[in-house]
């Protein structure tokens, strides 16, 4: 059986069991709408261009911050590879920042930068940054001997080892930590729309909820889940573009 | 390269450039005055005068931070390693866990409020799914990887199905499933704390929000500071434990080495 046979197998099994448990009555309807319901919902939702305002708001955000943390994340991390001062003055901070959960900023943030962009722009870029740092930051340490032994051969400076030698090395892992960080920008965009209370996908889930409208608020979460998909495709994409050199380096290595 | 050659002394600069944020934020913060920025004596006679309450409200956090994931670590480690260990099973469900996957967990709060309300079983019902990737995922392909050979001597020694399982599975893929644990055991504190914020009753992530209701940043900063320790005391004690648990995987791979 192919992979998205079983895949299909799997998904049809579990709307299923979900229209079994709906029909069971074990639960009540109004909590637990049927497939149809939800479906109905769904389409009734990508009807909707004020549902598309508030999903493009939302995408913006995660997107837009995770882009924004990865360019501050990577340019901070190659200063830190060039002056190891740096690195070792950040080093305590990251491991404080890394534990912070980026919801419990959100009510001092809104006290500082109001309810607008401003707000989610920070909240989504400190989810990414200090997981994009520390990856950036562990990937360029790890820098093989020979390639810098090369570089030296070759006659370049501190600068062009890093930004030539050092950096394309260390892209595949860097784009490992992009891809965690990208799902924590997705969690925070939500939370920070939750509690921000005004628009995005966080703000609908909420609304949805707190009005009782269930097969609405179950379509969201399948939107919810198909951003998530999405954020990893654009990662992915974006890696194939910068480092597929390197597959097939691996794979030729292999061959 | 001074940097890769010598990772072990970054204690110093480290020290002297938080001691000098810390420095510059209370000099700046009391050159401006603005009530949006208090000084970090501010933060610290907050953290003093709340000190009782901080603790209290810590307290419900860390415990339902540790309710939920007890509550998947003992439902995901035996499902993993089943998973892992019958690949006709496997091959049907691994497209649903990525399918899941995906979908944020604080984006369940508001169905974990609809059924089990805004007390603490909703909150760790939250932590419970948040808490359940890393450690289901981390002991599917750990499973997966055992060697084969492990296995087969089990078989050849008349082990069951269920011996395997617990007996040779679950011990060799105890190092990369301890990954899992740390990961998971970061994102419950997380999870914990953003739910709280969200379905208000207490626990630390209430104490912030009632903090900027009524306007009190430095205890919100405090709350923060809390946060951060006690996140950073599970961290160590988590790699503590590890530690001991995989003495003997250690000391087999130092052994290979020499």
């Amino acid at each position: 059986m192919p992979a998205w046979a079983r895949a299909a197998v799997g998904f049809g099994g579990l709307l299923l069991v979900w229209q079994a448990i709906v029909l069971s009555r074990w639960v009540p309807q109004l909590y637990v709408p049927g497939v149809p319901a939800i479906a109905a919902a769904l389409v009734g939702l990508l009807r909707d261009p004020a549902f598309w305002h508030h999903e493009a708001l939302s995408l913006a955000r995660a997107f837009g911050g995770l882009a924004f943390a990865t360019l501050t994340g990577v340019g901070v991390a190659l200063l830190a590879a060039r002056h190891a001062v740096v690195a070792r003055a950040l080093a305590p901070i990251v491991q404080v920042m890394l534990s912070l959960p980026p919801a419990a900023l959100v009510p001092l943030s809104i006290f500082a930068l109001g309810l607008g962009w401003e707000l989610f722009a920070f909240i989504v870029w400190f989810a990414a940054f200090w997981t994009v740092y520390a990856g950036a930051n562990n990937a360029l340490r790890a820098s093989e001997p020979v390639q810098l032994q090369v570089a030296r051969a070759l006659g370049y400076g501190p600068w062009e080892t890093l930004l030539k030698v050092r950096l394309p090395a260390a892209t595949p892992e860097i784009f490992t930590a992009i891809r965690i960080a990208g799902a924590g920008c997705l969690m925070a965009t939500v939370a920070a729309e939750m509690l921000a209370g005004r628009n995005g996908l966080g703000f609908l889930l909420y609304d949805a909820a707190f009005s009782l409208q269930t097969p609405t608020m179950f379509a969201l979460l399948v939107v919810a889940g198909a951003n998530g998909v999405l954020m990893n495709r654009v990662v992915l994409a974006s890696r194939g573009r910068v480092a597929s050199w390197h597959d097939r380096l691996s794979e030729m290595a292999r061959a | 390269m001074s940097s890769a050659a010598h990772p072990a002394r970054h204690g110093a600069p480290g020290a002297v450039f938080v001691g000098g944020l810390l420095l510059a934020w209370e000099g700046a913060a009391r050159a401006l005055g603005s009530p949006g920025l208090p000084p970090l004596s501010a933060v610290l006679a907050a953290l003093w005068a709340d000190a009782g309450e901080l603790v209290l409200q810590m307290g419900w956090t860390v415990a339902r931070a540790a309710a939920g994931f007890a509550l998947a670590l003992a439902v995901m480690l035996p499902l993993g390693i089943f998973i892992g260990r019958t690949p006709r099973v496997g091959q049907f469900v691994e497209p649903l866990i990525d399918l899941l996957r995906p979908l944020p967990p604080l984006a369940i709060v508001p169905v974990a409020m609809l059924f089990l309300g805004t007390g603490s079983a909703a909150k760790v019902a939250v932590v419970f799914y948040g808490a359940s990737f890393p450690l289901l995922l981390n002991a599917i392909d750990a499973t997966r990887a055992t060697h084969p050979m492990l296995v087969n001597v089990g078989r050849s020694i008349g082990l069951t199905r269920g011996e395997i399982m617990r007996e040779i599975d679950l011990p060799a893929a105890l190092p990369q499933i301890m990954g899992g644990v740390r990961l998971s055991l970061a994102i419950a504190l997380l999870i914990s704390v953003s739910s709280e914020m969200l379905l208000s009753t207490d626990g630390v992530g209430n104490y912030l929000m009632r903090a900027q209701e009524t306007f009190r940043i430095a205890s919100g900063l405090a709350g923060l500071l809390v946060i951060a320790l006690v996140s950073l005391a599970i961290n160590a004690g988590t790699r503590r434990i590890e530690r001991r648990l995989l003495a003997w995987h250690h000391e087999r791979h130092a052994l290979a080495h020499d």
